[in-house]
């Protein structure tokens, strides 16, 4: 089944990642660094602790390093209802660096899933 | 009615207390006691004696006043607070919510041991916001308003927040509340005011000071006719605390007025024709329901309509149409509307500035119309619409459905069920989705809404359930993964987005649903409970059944992500929007904060695995009726 929510946002997103750098490829991220980060730059606020419980899932990340941190730089704006846009907070301010950014893709690239394919949640097959 | 004789309490049926005798030997009680106090010399009170000894004359005046051998004990006979029960009882209200006040303990008094506490029965509440927000919420399911007693001054402005709530939601609440017009006495000055009303009066529909016991009668039965009729709102009668003492005899007495409702306003015959016409007419409708459906019949009229022109519904904001409905959803992706009735829509200015940017025409149905305040600018910006049909919706709609029953012929029916079809398709990929959607963090810790959602469901979806909180805050998994149908299935939110509602206005919905035997469910969030938490002792001491479940995400979370966008925008601080947002250091434990209050508590449920066993004990008590609560530590969102 296709997830409508989420290919949406990601055919916007596909526009500027053709407009990402590469310098970013070098960074070498920290996941402990990553963690405080998450949780300090409220990421978890609309994406969930584990980067799945919300409509713009993160886990698991689908960006390369330097998308990652061209697309927090300048996020886009997403579509929404009665043609109200949104997009997510910009992480542009010199206290957001690049290796912070960095870090924290570390960390979202070491979550485990807690997802469960449908099929295997008897709640959610029963009407 | 001669001097000297008590009178009986108006009775709407058979059943009532005949109390005269029992009042006789109240009186008869009550003489007793006034004149038996020990009086003790004032020297000897100074003297250390044993607690179980009686006051001193000293310490009796500091607590009640002068004795008999000071002052010459009052005693009233039929006080104008018995005649005002009357008026009350006229009205069929069940329930009067109250905090205690000096400005009203004469009608206090008439309504426990006159009115017999029946039929209004007093509710004790622990703070004023509460007790308007309860009635409020026993609105929504009851169809009728719940009383709201108040002390003023400070009554009514404790109780202000949720007198904007309803107001905002177009919800009847009716409030009465006390006046020490006389300033005298120390702190009653504190209590009085020249106009009370003035107070709220931006956001009751309307207000009135009744100062003689016939503008009471009058007023207070005008009262409840303008608060229910639509659109609906609060609506405040204000007392005197001298007058509900004074006696009243059988000439000065009023009658009890006779109550006649308004019937709703319906709209323009020709207005409603042309929407007709656009309607059928239209190649990719949406019908948009916001504050619609008063009664139950108004989602069977909505039903009707969108069949007949095979058109998607949307909106949330109550059950104005059945979730699962095969035409439930703004019709799939893709789908442009040409034309947009809005019933009760509040605010149509996003909608009819989309329409205009897309061509698309609106259609406005609402009560709104004939009444709109002056200083709260609830309504929004100024919207465009084509045709505005100042009516009531649900009123309007069985004219609507005829006209577009006339205009309807068989080739266009053919149309219209084709598109129907694809709508239904829309609709069940959407369904769809909600499920694989909520499998995503399943095992998560802290937990997902969406499991939260799905393991109260499996629980309850046997019973005759009601949601009575609001779903905004918990992504709206329950609108995704319920089968809401019924009008008391889910009953919206607060109206003026005033936090401090959801707690109260649950337990006060929960209360009307247990005449019902229905099993009222609240997903309760952290940040709204601790605005007046003291409404679960309420709900304990009343005995009113209610599970609810912690949506526990230690934060005010949305004002997480507004000041996490504003250090965005700055460019600075992206690290400090936790401050001043969140619940944390030290965690608060719900489950001790209901034992507290005497109610059933469990958690903090962290691990997922544990929360369906956690949800089977607690409703074991709320079956048993009894309210429990079960805190859970959830995902942000």
């Amino acid at each position: 089944m296709k997830n409508i929510s989420v290919v949406l946002p990601l055919a916007v997103i596909g526009f500027f990642l053709s407009l990402s750098a590469s310098w970013a490829q070098e960074l070498e991220g920290d996941v402990e660094s990553g963690r405080k980060l998450y949780s300090a730059y409220s990421c978890y606020a609309c994406h969930g602790y584990t980067g799945e419980t919300a409509r713009v899932r993160l886990n698991p990340l689908l960006f390369t390093l330097p998308d990652f941190i061209d697309y927090l730089r300048d996020p886009p704006e997403m579509p929404g209802g009665f043609g109200m846009g949104f997009s997510m907070p910009a992480y542009a301010g010199p206290d957001v660096s690049e290796q912070d950014l960095a870090d924290v893709y570390a960390y979202i690239r070491s979550l485990p899933s807690t997802s469960l394919d449908l099929e295997d949640i008897p709640l959610l097959n029963e009407e | 009615m001669s001097k000297g004789k008590q009178r009986q309490p108006v009775s709407r049926d058979n059943n009532a207390v005949d109390r005269r005798n029992f009042l006789k030997g109240a009186a008869v009680g009550a003489a007793a006691l006034a004149t038996k106090p020990p009086v003790v010399d004032a020297q000897q009170s100074d003297n250390p004696r044993p607690s179980a000894l009686p006051p001193s004359q000293a310490e009796l005046t500091s607590i009640v006043g002068p004795s008999t051998k000071q002052a010459g004990y009052h005693f009233v006979e039929n006080p104008t607070s018995d005649f005002m029960v009357d008026v009350i009882k006229s009205l069929n209200l069940d329930y009067i919510t109250t905090n205690p006040g000096s400005s009203f303990d004469g009608l206090h008094e008439s309504l426990i041991n006159y009115g017999g506490n029946k039929s209004p029965e007093l509710l004790t509440c622990l703070h004023e916001e509460s007790a308007v927000a309860m009635a409020h919420g026993y609105a929504k399911i009851e169809g009728k308003p719940m009383m709201a007693l108040l002390h003023g001054t400070v009554g009514l402005m404790h109780g202000s927040m949720a007198i904007y709530n309803a107001y905002a939601d177009r919800v009847p609440v009716y409030i009465m509340a006390a006046n020490h017009y006389d300033p005298a006495g120390g702190v009653n000055a504190y209590h009085s005011a020249q106009d009370l009303g003035a107070l709220v009066r931006d956001f009751v529909k309307w207000d009135d000071e009744t100062l003689s016991v016939g503008r009471f009668a009058q007023s207070a039965v005008r009262a409840y006719k303008i608060g229910m009729t639509p659109p609906m709102g609060p609506t405040l009668v204000v007392i005197d605390h001298k007058m509900q003492g004074e006696p009243i005899d059988g000439k000065s007495m009023p009658r009890v007025p006779r109550l006649t409702m308004a019937a709703p306003p319906q709209g323009d015959a020709n207005a409603v024709r042309e929407a007709a016409r656009m309607l059928v007419e239209a190649e990719s409708p949406l019908i948009s329901a916001q504050r619609y459906a008063r009664t139950p019949e108004g989602i069977d009229l909505l039903v009707e309509l969108a069949e007949l022109l095979q058109t998607p519904v949307t909106g949330s904001e109550r059950v104005n149409f059945p979730w699962r409905h095969p035409l439930y959803g703004r019709g799939g992706f893709g789908y442009e509307p040409d034309v947009i009735l809005a019933l009760e829509v509040n605010d149509m200015y996003n909608q009819a500035r989309a329409a205009q940017r897309t061509g698309a025409r609106t259609i406005s149905i609402s009560s709104v119309d004939l009444f709109h305040g002056s200083n709260i600018h609830d309504y929004g910006r100024y919207a465009e619409v084509d045709l505005s049909i100042a009516a009531d919706a649900q009123a309007t709609l069985p004219a609507l459905i005829e006209e577009v029953r006339l205009l309807l012929t068989d080739g266009r029916r053919r149309e219209l069920k084709a598109r129907g079809e694809i709508i239904a398709a829309e609709h069940a990929l959407d369904h769809e989705q909600n499920r694989i959607d909520a499998a995503y963090g399943w095992n998560a810790t802290p937990v997902s809404l969406a499991r939260l959602c799905a393991e109260l469901w499996g629980q309850v979806k046997h019973d005759d359930w009601s949601l009575v909180s609001w779903q905004n805050f918990i992504s709206q998994w329950p609108g995704r993964l319920w089968n809401v149908e019924k009008h008391y299935h889910y009953i919206g939110g607060q109206g003026a987005a005033g936090i401090g509602y959801n707690a109260p206005a649950s337990v006060g919905a929960a209360l009307a649903n247990k005449k019902h035997g229905r099993l009222s469910i609240n997903i309760q969030t952290d940040g709204d409970l601790n605005y007046a938490p003291g409404v679960l002792w309420t709900a304990v001491h009343h005995k009113i059944p209610l599970l609810t479940v912690m949506h526990n995400n230690r934060a005010y979370h949305a004002e997480v992500m507004f000041v996490q966008r504003q250090c965005a925008e700055r460019k600075r601080g992206s690290d400090r929007a936790h401050i001043g947002t969140t619940l944390r250091d030290p965690n608060i434990n719900y489950a001790k904060m209901a034992e507290t209050y005497g109610m059933y508590g469990e958690g903090p449920i962290e691990d997922p695995n544990d929360l369906g066993p956690a949800l089977q004990r607690a409703l074991a008590h709320v079956r048993a009726g009894e309210p429990a609560l079960v805190d859970v530590v959830t995902q942000p969102r």
